[in-house]
């Protein structure tokens, strides 16, 4: 009797490290994440917005920057997001900022990305070069990294690309940081140590490494993304980021400088502001999701 | 053995321990049944997974839901299993303490070994006046034989069986009923080991408390328990006094653990 | 406190000092990178400027006379020394006078809004954390519970939304529909007290608001890693009281949530200068603003510069502050 229940509580045991198992590696950590809502909720906001994006391209209800109804009206059926002090139509404002705001967000967290997985790992491996490679993060760290932006934007007038461009190259070291202390930390786990001591080429380790860090560089680069969101909001809303390309922060810009708050047009506002926040904390979710499913299945 | 009477403190019947994890059930614990008299130490052996530290944690109440524990824990004549917190919170160091694995830190790290028993002190015996408060440290770190200046030092700082010592210390402040000790030896050397535990016993004596001793380290149940269980997948599989099981084991993997130590001794 | 002496050796403290010194020459080398190398002449901006103020000045004349002054007619290594020594080398440092008020040392126009940014840096930052370590703990002990598990991306939502967005709705709520505070209060460096405290209540709620949600989410996720530990398992079964539970997780979430606050500085304080500018606080955030978008060359260095060594001094004071609130940390 006894000995059955041992029996039976093995093999429950067992079907859970195999759904485990077969979670992981059939569907990878993908199919982990769909089950937990705040990936679930995030992707389907990042979709919402990149669909969005894609409609703008082919089909908007006005033009964007052309005078196209009554000056400062309100939600109407015709203008549903309102108009602005020239009588542009917000919405198709707001359906065209979509565009530039997705593309700063992902290329300057590519760029970040980038530079701060090949110093990272860099640091991380090679341990010559580790001492200068993070204390030239820590400089960068220490920069006031808003200030640099808003300065740098009034000398060179940034186009979407190079506003991405700038920031980030500002960005990088967060990245490096964390991927600098996981590289090293694997390097020191046994498999890897085996690997090292039996005289494995580097760049098989280095590619060992880079493919256990992968989740974290993703879910980090999902963050830098946010910040790329947020900086270029910053940028617009100041009137020295690419403001020809009319993202969320530039209509703000535009409102500001028209007073739209003293006006009361607050249709004017929420719904770019409230854009951005929804999107970057969307992205978020979805970065906190998996860095969370990365430290579980670790 | 002489100084164990009669009284049943602690009462354990048919305790199962359910560990729930993604939805699926594992008993950890099935159905088991054991008394613990007054005075009396009770050794529970058996191999790690074996669910040893897991009745003292239902016995404690700290199993993290969802996880759970059915059957009855009789102290005092109140079931403690299903206890409110508020409830378990007055028996809890008061009247049951509790030594955990050396292995573990189970210390504050970043609070000096003081402020560790104050918080017991203030909460458990209210206590709050310092030089009240000090000098039942003292006391206390004189039991173990613990020199006075560790209480200003961080447990990091200590070794591990110094730090061992002030575990007991800490779990005897209060004059319990019940100590629960769960390995507490284990990552220690083999002086180091019998030291703190004839330090551990000679403290029972004192205050008449009686204690589960969970180990999977035979020799150690031999040198301080009245009585053993022996533990395996869950269930009992042989209980009894020491002499008795050692002289005369029933169940298989008991006599394989008997038969190892012949060997070893031998 | 096992002492000090054994917390810092000299060496440490020694190679500290010499990376601090490092990282501030490279911040003051970068600030001359970022002005100089940049497209354009610093001096056209002025001298057009100067032209539309006085149309009878010739612009030969006015150009040659402004790059000598600034030293801009020298090659550029010789600016960067000259640079050099009026920075690294002088006290005060000199970065000339602004182009916007003339005669004025551009790094007085700094130092003069430096104790603004700071009091609105302080104040907001005692509240929001003090807030956060109270809601953080509280969600840590409920993870995954409703509580915990709907604020967690109502956390990221106010963290996502740009602080100068939250600026314009508060204003909007607070000044144009509820008629509580007023947009904006003037107040300069003479004002009362009361006047600049009454002037600062709005952007600090502002402040305070948006930065809660970063250290919410810091100090929730440190206690988390905290349950998880062993002498948390120790201590539920030492039965405590409910409050001295949380006093134990709150001492110690304390480091993980200072190292990463003087981490996001930056983050911070951007985010700080551009609501003063919003609320035209006389503050360095308004200042630095200001003259980048006015081209004012001598007060943005001087701005890039005070701010950097802001930083940089409130870094030194994290990494020696440390070992003082983790008694495992010395540096030997």
């Amino acid at each position: 009797m006894k000995v059955k229940n041992f029996m039976i509580e093995n093999k429950i045991n067992g079907k859970i490290k195999a759904t485990l198992k077969s979670l992981k590696k059939e569907n990878g950590m993908l199919s982990l994440l769909f089950h937990d809502m705040y990936f679930k909720v995030g992707f389907i906001i990042l979709a919402f917005f990149a669909i969005l994006a894609l409609i703008s391209f082919f089909y908007l209800p006005y033009n964007p920057i052309a005078s196209t109804g009554p000056l400062w009206s309100p939600p109407s059926l015709a203008h549903p997001f309102g108009t602005s002090a020239s009588g542009q139509d917000l919405f198709s404002q707001w359906m065209y900022g979509s565009q530039p705001t997705l593309f700063v967000a992902f290329l300057s967290a590519a760029i970040a990305a980038l530079f701060g997985v090949i110093i990272g790992l860099s640091a991380g491996y090679f341990a010559r070069a580790d001492e200068p490679l993070m204390r030239f993060a820590d400089i960068f760290l220490i920069l006031p990294i808003l200030p640099l932006l808003i300065v740098i934007s009034t000398f060179v007038r940034p186009t979407n690309f190079t506003a991405s461009v700038i920031i980030g190259v500002l960005s990088w070291p967060w990245m490096a940081r964390t991927v600098r202390s996981t590289a090293l930390s694997i390097k020191q786990s046994p498999f890897i140590e085996v690997a090292i001591m039996s005289g494995t080429p580097n760049r098989y380790i280095i590619k060992d490494i880079f493919s256990h860090t992968l989740p974290l560089i993703i879910s980090i680069s999902i963050f830098s993304a946010t910040g790329g969101i947020l900086f270029l909001a910053y940028m617009d809303y100041l009137g020295v980021g690419p403001i020809t390309s009319y993202a969320w922060g530039t209509t703000l810009f535009y409102a500001q400088t028209s007073n739209a708050l003293y006006v009361g047009a607050w249709w004017w506002i929420v719904p770019s502001g409230l854009s951005i926040g929804i999107l970057a904390m969307g992205l978020s979710l979805m970065g906190y999701s998996l860095e969370n499913a990365y430290r579980g299945v670790t | 053995m002489d100084s164990v009477s009669n009284e049943v403190v602690l009462d354990v019947r048919n305790l199962s321990v359910i560990y729930s994890s993604y939805g699926v059930e594992k008993k950890a614990v099935d159905s088991i049944s054991f008394k613990l008299r007054k005075g009396e130490i009770l050794g529970i052996v058996g191999e790690s997974g074996a669910g040893k530290s897991t009745i003292a944690k239902a016995i404690m109440g700290i199993i993290d839901p969802p996880s759970y524990a059915t059957g009855e824990v009789i102290f005092n004549g109140k079931n403690i299993i299903g206890m409110s917190e508020y409830k378990l919170n007055k028996i809890r160091w008061n009247k049951i303490t509790m030594i955990f694995q050396a292995s573990m830190n189970s210390l504050n790290p970043v609070e000096s070994v003081k402020s560790n028993f104050m918080s017991v002190l203030k909460d458990k015996l209210d206590i709050s006046e310092k030089g009240e408060a000090e000098m039942k440290i003292d006391e206390v770190l004189r039991y173990v034989s613990l020199p006075l200046y560790v209480k200003d030092n961080f447990p990091h700082e200590l070794s591990g069986g110094m730090r061992q010592r002030i575990l007991i210390a800490l779990a005897m402040i209060t004059g319990p009923e019940v100590v629960i000790a769960d390995e507490p030896t284990t990552a220690l050397d083999i002086i180091t080991e019998f030291y703190v535990l004839s330090i551990l016993k000679k403290n029972l004596k004192r205050s008449g408390s009686s204690m589960i001793y969970i180990t999977h380290d035979l020799p150690s149940v031999i040198f301080l328990a009245d009585e053993m269980l022996v533990m395996k997948n869950g269930l009992i599989v042989e209980k009894g006094p020491i002499k008795n099981i050692i002289n005369n084991p029933q169940n298989e993997y008991t006599k394989k653990l008997v038969s190892t130590l012949n060997e070893v001794i031998e | 406190m096992a002492g000090l002496k054994q917390r810092y050796s000299r060496k440490y403290i020694v190679k500290r000092l010499i990376g601090t010194l490092i990282v501030y020459f490279s911040a003051v080398i970068l600030i001359f990178a970022i002005e100089h190398l940049m497209p354009g002449n610093i001096a056209y901006d002025f001298v057009s400027r100067l032209i539309a103020e006085n149309p009878h000045i010739s612009y030969q004349q006015a150009l040659q006379e402004i790059e000598a002054e600034y030293g801009l007619n020298l090659p550029i290594y010789d600016q960067f020394l000259i640079y050099i020594r009026n920075v690294l080398f002088t006290f005060p440092p000199n970065f000339g006078t602004s182009f916007e008020y003339l005669n004025d040392p551009a790094i007085n126009i700094v130092l003069r809004a430096l104790p603004f940014t700071l009091l609105l840096i302080v104040i907001s930052q005692l509240i929001a954390w003090g807030v956060s370590i109270f809601i953080g703990v509280e969600l840590a002990i409920r993870k995954n519970k409703k509580t915990d598990k709907a604020s967690v991306p109502l956390l990221y939502f106010v963290y996502s939304i740009p602080i100068f967005w939250l600026a314009l709705i508060m204003i909007l709520v607070f000044s144009l529909y509820l008629h509580i505070f007023p947009a904006i209060v003037p107040f300069s460096y003479g004002s009362s007290i009361p006047t600049i405290l009454y002037g600062m209540t709005l952007p600090i709620i502002v402040v305070v608001i948006s930065t809660i949600p970063n250290h919410t989410l810091i100090i929730r996720s440190a206690t988390i890693d905290f349950l998880k530990s062993d002498f948390v398992t120790a201590l539920k079964a030492e039965g405590l009281k409910e409050s001295t539970f949380r006093m134990k997780l709150i001492r110690n979430a304390l480091l993980p949530s200072i190292t990463q606050f003087f981490m996001q500085f930056g983050y911070l304080i951007g985010g700080i200068f551009i609501i003063e500018s919003l609320f035209s606080l006389p503050g360095m955030g308004t200042v630095i603003i200001t003259a980048a978008l006015e081209y004012d060359y001598p007060v943005i260095e001087a701005g890039l510069f005070v701010t950097s060594v802001v930083m940089i001094l409130s870094n030194l004071a994290a990494d020696l502050l440390y070992p003082l609130l983790d008694p495992r940390v010395s540096y030997i």
